[in-house]
């Protein structure tokens, strides 16, 4: 998830609960008789804006606007975070402007074809994500679930992740490795 | 046995999206369709389609409007939601995965209980086992075959199930339970 969405969803989620306080609050006050002299809400003006000749056309402009931004919103949670090719030697210190360019998705994939073939890994996918603002080559290795120790594993993936750092080294790129254990032999014994 | 080191800006701890993620979604669901009614509301004022009026009434209700009984129970309840609210949003990510010794290297939280449980089943005598694991305290439950020097078996046990995990950049404590199965012969 894009930081930016993460930072959207939690502030409005924040906005929308005070809301709710404040307006659950006011009405169990109002309901107590908290508010004197405040028994009837006088909104006449609502009657003219009705009647108004803009009306039809501000409902017009506010459902567009409402309608955009729920569609934007709703397309920013689809899990679509692949970032595809970074520059590098973008640093400022680097010669070369941006010029040489390597695609995250095929070094991730490569990396991750590398580590399937060691043992104790059944398989590995890579992928290119954009997380909190770091652009990351993450990789996903199912570990072969009768492994009795995940020293070896742990050692194939840690060179692994040493090779996509040497071959990105220049660009901006972090790596991260997460392993997973397969299905147990109990549960594969089921599917049999 | 380690690769050799090369160090460069470690990866962000892997973590679940917020949870606030969730109310966002519906937040976005009901501006469509408050969109959607806003703009039906339109058509029928400028004469486009047919049917009552729904907008219109709702805001004109709103003038005159005086304290109803029902609004103490929806106060309440929307305070509630209120609080709930704020505190999924400030609610901290989830942690998804443990970190392992090796730099950007992580194992998922659930699977910690899966090695645990395959290095036990290794011991001989196991006839079955099960494991629990909190961040701190890893617990394998094991049925052994009858006749298994339960003792030597414990021992092992906790052997195993620490070298399985030593490469867990926290590693637990291992805690052991036995159980004998079968019949005396």
């Amino acid at each position: 998830m894009k930081r930016a969405t993460a930072s959207v969803d939690r502030t409005s989620t924040a906005v929308v609960g005070l809301a709710l306080i404040a307006l659950g609050g006011g009405a169990i006050a109002w309901e107590r008789g908290k508010f004197p002299g405040r028994e009837r809400i006088d909104a006449a003006f609502v009657d003219t804006a009705v009647d108004a000749g803009w009306w039809p056309w501000a409902l017009a402009a506010a459902a567009i606007l409402l309608v955009l931004l729920g569609l934007w919103w709703l397309l920013a949670h689809l899990p679509r975070r692949s970032i595809g090719t970074v520059a590098f030697a973008s640093t400022p210190d680097a010669d070369v402007d941006g010029r040489l360019s390597v695609d995250l998705s095929t070094a991730a994939r490569s990396a991750a074809k590398s580590l399937a073939a060691h043992d104790g890994v059944v398989s590995a996918s890579g992928r290119s994500v954009s997380d909190r603002g770091q652009r990351v080559v993450e990789i996903t290795a199912t570990v072969d679930p009768s492994v009795t120790t995940l020293d070896k594993v742990a050692d194939a993936a840690a060179h692994t992740r040493n090779d996509v750092v040497t071959s990105l080294e220049g660009s901006p790129t972090a790596v991260r490795i997460l392993l997973q254990c397969g299905k147990s032999r109990k549960e594969s014994a089921r599917v049999n | 046995m380690t690769a050799p080191a090369v160090t460069e800006k470690p990866s962000k701890k892997p973590v679940a999206n917020p949870t606030a993620a969730v109310p966002a979604v519906l937040f976005a669901l009901v501006l469509i369709g408050a969109g959607v009614v806003l703009g039906r509301e339109a058509l029928l004022d400028l004469g486009a389609i047919d049917g009552p009026d729904w907008v219109g009434p709702a805001a004109r209700h709103l003038d005159g409007l005086t304290a109803q009984q029902w609004m103490l129970p929806a106060g309440i309840a929307a305070v509630v939601v209120g609080f709930i609210l704020v505190f999924v949003a400030v609610r901290p990510r989830r942690r998804t995965h443990r970190a392992l010794t090796e730099q950007d290297v992580w194992l998922r939280k659930d699977d910690v209980v899966a090695v645990a449980r395959a290095a036990a089943l290794d011991n001989v005598g196991v006839d079955s086992a099960s494991a629990k694991a909190s961040n701190k305290k890893v617990t394998v439950s094991v049925s052994a075959v009858y006749g298994t020097d339960t003792t030597a078996l414990k021992s092992s046990l906790v052997g195993s199930v620490d070298d399985a995990l030593r490469p867990l950049a926290s590693a637990p404590k291992v805690r052991t339970r036995v159980r004998t199965t079968g019949q005396a012969s």
